[in-house]
């Protein structure tokens, strides 16, 4: 049984839905209720790899990070070794969404090889013609960027995609 | 265990930042390197300056020796007469008429009156001393130098306390070369003699410009006195820290009013130093390179503590204000555990212990976090950690095992003594700095200090509690406290074993705590016989004070149902383990019903698991009779217990009839005697039983 570690960290500005999206993909549990996150939990989720894979089974530590304001800057510190990163912004707070850019700025300057998802999520408070429109006007042809995906914490939309095709590109 | 961030970064988080390299931390290691030669100096340094000086020079008192000096004056006369002499002859070489020469022969006649008188020839004599001296000097050095000899020390130290400055400045330009000399000729000589000072000397130059001094030793010893400084600074710290602390105040106070004596806290400060896990982490990314744990104890979530301890790490350093130091967070206290972190470049190992960590166990640390990196860490395993398990090499786990197995076991000092020390002293030497020794002799007393903590350590009796020993000149000091005689005696004895020649000053205090022995064996043989009670069974328990273990003796129980005893003994504080001797397969013969006071009701437990295997025993062995005991406690009247004795055997013996026992197979008895085993200081219910007695 081989099992390899990685460091993942979630990044986003405040109650966007990383705490969530972690508990949907770890728990698979979701609530309404917003307890902002103080600091950083760390949680575990084994992910099992493909037979082809020499590698067996895939840890990953995910690092959910207190959500970034404009007075509070995130601490560069806590991406470290980080081998990849959710960049989560909330579909219905529009400058939730230009913010990424600067978080991917924040990512590649501390790993410069690392690798970044970017979850549009709540896409379940959005009709299907909305959700279209959110998909093509963001622009990010970059490489080591998965994504955008259309995410949802409350439904489990694209959860367990976003966070097994990060693991996957760490990998390889 | 769970740490989150939002309650321990805050204020039960403690940091002590590391201070261990000399140009980080000015202060610290002011007081550090005064403290420490202040120690070299204090007691060994002053009597060898005392043994040392009759050697170089004779004292006051010899050379004011009437004897002497009478002597010194004889010689000086004669050796100016001669003189004289020399002066006359020439003098009368010249022949110009013969009244010149009686003058002279008048002259020198009084003149030799004179030279009698030692005030007049000093008159006449000075003005052409030093004329006459050179003469003689020239013409015979051999005559001058003993007589000048007898009194060169009196007139050094004369013309020294006239004129201080002059003389030293005569002296300046020759004691140089002298010194340079003499240590080619006999360097020995010149240690042995500069030696002594050499501590106090080096005091003053740190006090005088500490900075040019550590500038000075800083490229050849800086690693070394500042990982000595380091510690030494730590463990100032740590004691003022333990003993002014405002923290440590309040807890004093909050325990006496809660009424807990200082002894009892002892006690409670002494739980032995354990490791419970040991984990290497990579620094950046947390992910655990390795880890190992007690096996037995519940296993910590290394992934998930590494983690945390990580992001506490980088909140402290964020939050340290000083950007100059790197501050480096070494220890969290959690609830009954402490972390203790030990920080290289690109990984750390968290060390989850228990108890008070004895002062090597750091150095410990340090051992294993070195050997580690010496070993992988410049192929770049450490520093490119990526989580694949399969890069690390079984011999980081292996190193990590030691640190749970003998966690204050050091490396031998021998293999030291031959790497460090010397080297230094050799380097020192050929920079004409013999401060090596200074170091060396630091050095070995660290040693002796730590042989006698590791003996301290493997005595079971002793290992439980604060000894700190400590140096001072030829002088082993051990504070603490502890909580008997004895056991102050036996560290006594320990620490003159491991460091035979040193004087012993035992300052260790006696404090009577609490669970002494005796407190301890009443306490478990109380907990012990009421199990039992519950049980229905005998137990009795002793304590066996060397090995501070308890026995528990007594009839078969199964383990799942006698566990829960021993768990509650090893709560005794003072009790180390539990030994159970219960007896293997106990006869149903053997067994005896017990009753509740003044009953002569068999309790249906005692029916099933007593009454019924002996029913079966007694139709599996036909030919046995027995003989039916009953037995009263002490309370009541003897009236009465007269009576119940035999009544509870015969309630027993009704029992076994109808069970389906001939009753002619068995005889009833009674007595108010307690049983065999059972004293009158035992539980009463012991007493109150039937108990069988097998016939032919
Ligand atoms: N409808 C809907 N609500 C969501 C979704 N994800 C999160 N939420 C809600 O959004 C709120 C914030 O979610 P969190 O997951 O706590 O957000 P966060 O990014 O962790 O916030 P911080 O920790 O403060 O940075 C909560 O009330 C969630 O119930 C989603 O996919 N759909
Ligand atoms: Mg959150």
């Amino acid at each position: 049984m081989v099992t390899v570690s990685k460091k993942i960290c979630m990044v986003g500005d405040f109650g966007v839905g990383k705490t969530s999206l972690i508990r949907r993909f770890v728990e698979r549990e979701f609530s309404d209720r917003y307890l902002s996150t103080v600091g950083v939990k760390i949680s575990r989720k084994v992910v099992p790899l493909p037979p082809m894979d020499d590698v067996d089974e895939l840890k990953l530590l995910i690092w959910d990070l207190e959500g970034q304001t404009k007075f509070k800057a995130i601490t560069p510190t806590y991406l470290q070794g980080s081998s990849g990163v959710l960049i989560v912004a909330d579909v219905t707070r529009p400058e939730t969404i230009d913010h990424i850019e600067d978080h991917l700025q924040l990512f590649f300057g501390v790993n410069p090889a690392g690798w970044v998802a970017i979850a549009l999520n709540k896409t379940d408070l959005l009709d299907s013609d909305e959700r279209t429109h959110v998909q093509t006007s963001l622009e990010l042809n970059r490489p080591q960027i998965l994504g955008p995906y259309l995410t949802s914490a409350k439904t489990g939309d694209n959860v367990d995609a976003i966070f097994t095709e990060l693991a996957k590109e760490m990998l390889a | 265990m769970p740490v989150s961030p939002d309650d321990s970064t805050a204020p039960a988080l403690s940091q002590h930042s590391a201070l261990s390299t000399v140009d980080q931390s000015p202060q610290g290691n002011d007081f550090a390197l005064g403290e420490l030669f202040q120690f070299l100096t204090e007691k060994d340094v002053r009597p060898q300056v005392h043994a040392v000086a009759p050697a170089v020079a004779p004292t006051r008192n010899d050379v004011k020796s009437a004897l002497t000096t009478d002597e010194a004056g004889e010689r000086l006369r004669q050796l100016l007469l001669d003189l004289l002499d020399i002066e006359a002859q020439q003098a009368s070489a010249n022949p110009e008429d013969s009244a010149g020469e009686q003058v002279w022969q008048l002259r020198l006649r009084q003149l030799e009156r004179q030279c009698r008188d030692p005030r007049v020839m000093g008159q006449v004599i000075f003005p052409i001393f030093a004329v006459l001296l050179q003469k003689k000097i020239a013409q015979s050095p051999e005559e001058i130098i003993p007589a000048l000899a007898l009194i060169i020390d009196r007139v050094i130290e004369t013309r020294s306390q006239s004129d201080r400055t002059a003389l030293s400045k005569v002296l300046a330009t020759t004691i140089p070369g002298a010194i340079s000399k003499q240590l080619g000729e006999a360097p020995n000589e010149v240690i042995q003699a500069i030696a002594p000072a050499m501590g106090k000397a080096i005091t003053e130059q740190v006090r005088l410009d500490r900075d040019a001094m550590v500038d000075a030793l800083y490229p050849v010893i800086g690693n070394t006195i500042s990982k000595y400084m380091g510690e030494v600074v730590s463990q100032i710290n740590e004691r003022v820290e333990k003993t002014l602390s405002l923290k440590g105040i309040m807890r004093r106070l909050s325990l006496r009013w809660q009424g807990i004596s200082d002894a009892e806290q002892i006690l409670r400060d002494a739980i032995p130093f354990r490791v419970q896990a040991v984990f290497l982490i990579h620094k950046n990314s947390g992910l655990v390179i390795a880890d190992v744990q007690q096996s037995g104890s519940q296993a910590l979530e290394a992934d998930m503590l590494a983690g945390m301890l990580t992001a506490i790490r980088s909140f402290a350093a964020e939050c340290s204000t000083d950007s100059r130091h790197q501050s480096e967070l070494t220890k969290i206290d959690y609830e009954d555990f402490q972390i203790i972190m030990e920080v290289a470049g690109y990984c750390y190992i968290a060390a989850v212990t228990q108890g008070d960590p004895p002062g090597n166990f750091s150095i410990k640390l340090r051992q294993t976090l070195s050997s580690i990196i010496l070993n992988h860490g410049y192929g770049g395993l450490l520093e490119q950690f990526d989580g694949d398990m399969r890069r690390v090499p079984d011999s980081i786990p292996q190193l990590l095992t030691e640190l749970l197995v003998a966690p204050t076991v050091l490396e031998k000092p021998k293999v030291r003594r031959r790497s460090l020390p010397v080297g230094l002293l050799v380097l020192l030497m050929l920079l004409g700095i013999p401060l090596g020794w200074v170091y060396y002799r630091h050095w070995q007393k660290q040693q002796v200090i730590l042989a006698v903590d590791e003996a301290m350590a493997a005595n079971p009796a002793l290992a439980l509690y604060a000894i700190r020993p400590r140096i001072q000149g030829g002088t082993l000091i051990l504070t603490g406290k502890v909580p008997s005689p004895d056991l102050r005696e036996e560290a006594g004895m320990v620490a003159l074993e491991v460091a035979p020649d040193l004087v012993l000053a035992n300052e260790l205090l006696t404090v009577v705590a609490p669970p002494d022995p005796e407190a301890i064996a009443a306490e478990a043989q109380r907990l012990t016989q009421s199990f039992g009670q519950m049980l229905g069974a005998m137990l009795t328990s002793r304590y066996d004070r060397a090995n501070q273990q308890l026995i528990v003796e007594g009839g078969a129980i199964a383990p799942e149902r006698i566990n829960p005893l021993a768990e509650s003994l090893r709560q005794i504080p003072g009790v180390q383990s539990v030994l159970l001797t219960l007896s293997g397969d106990p006869s149903p013969t053997a067994q005896r019903l017990y009753f509740n006071p003044n009953s002569t009701i068999i309790a249906p437990q005692e029916q099933t698991q007593k009454l019924e295997p002996l029913v079966a025993y007694l139709q599996a062995n036909p030919n046995i009779r027995l003989q039916i005991i009953g037995h009263t406690d002490t309370s009541g009247t003897e009236k009465i217990n007269r009576q119940l004795a035999p009544q509870r055997a015969q309630v027993v013996k009704d029992a076994l009839v109808q069970l389906g026992i001939n009753g002619d197979r068995l005889m009833v008895a009674g007595t108010i005697a307690p049983p065999p085993q059972v004293t009158e200081s035992d539980a009463l219910w012991l007493s109150r039983c039937v108990r069988f007695e097998v016939l032919n």
